[in-house]
């Protein structure tokens, strides 16, 4: 038997199941949920700051 | 001398000296099932060697109840259309792809054929995506530093990313 025939058998296996995890991690999309996390800061952000801000300037008056 | 279904058994676990007699049984015919198709020895003898791949790629999957040889014909015969389509020559082989070797080398024999077609897919993406693949998925590199390496651009590495995930998506549902 050619042992680099198998080894190259098994390195090309390896290399599949390297790519399958990769894929799989692809699938979710990495940069996704930090994308969603800075778009949700923001938005809360965007919501609240004006009526924090008109709050603390109105707040000393009444 | 092992019946296959002890040497799959053993291969299941990794058992290399599984994988070894196998490849020896099975090696000769299963090339020449590929020359059938390919009329070319050297992409035979790679086809050949690549469906041993997927197998011990897929090892975990493997049914030792089932036809080895039906399932390696199977994958042998998936990469030689493949091959075929590539070089398209595809266009003029219906009609005259010779049959498995083996009664039949359907899914009965796949326990888990959504797990080998996503192998396929992997398997049959070209280099420069799987490099893509690997360092923005594994190696946590950020598109940015991928472009600079590759020579392209950020957007085209997103690209790529998002083709190779559309491409594996579409060929999943395509083939299930």
């Amino acid at each position: 038997m050619h042992d680099e025939y198998l080894n190259d058998v098994v390195r090309r296996a390896n290399t599949l199941n390297i790519l399958e995890q990769a894929a799989a991690l692809n699938q979710t999309g990495r940069f996704n949920v930090v994308r969603w996390v800075v778009a949700a800061a923001f938005g809360l952000l965007a919501t609240l700051l004006p009526s924090a801000c008109t709050a603390q300037t109105l707040l000393p008056l009444i | 001398m092992a019946e296959d279904r002890d040497l799959v058994a053993l291969l299941k676990r990794g058992n290399i000296e599984a994988l070894e007699s196998l490849i020896q049984r099975w090696r000769p015919r299963a090339e020449a099932y590929a020359r059938s198709f390919l009329r070319d020895p050297h992409a035979a003898e790679d086809a050949v060697q690549e469906a041993f791949s997927r197998i011990y790629a897929l090892r975990t999957d493997l049914d030792e109840n089932r036809s080895f040889s039906a399932y390696l014909y199977t994958i042998v015969r998936r990469i030689c259309i493949d091959f075929l389509r590539k070089q398209k020559r595809f266009p003029d082989l219906p009609g005259e792809l010779p049959d498995p070797p083996v009664e039949s080398a359907e899914a009965e024999y796949i326990r888990n054929w959504e797990r080998l077609n996503r192998i396929h897919l992997l398997a049959e993406l070209d280099e420069t995506d799987k490099n893509i693949l690997f360092a923005f998925s594994l190696e946590g590199k950020p598109t940015k530093q991928i472009a600079k390496e590759t020579g392209m651009s950020d957007g085209q590495i997103r690209i790529r990313l998002h083709r190779i995930r559309r491409k594996l998506k579409k060929g999943m549902n395509q083939d299930a």
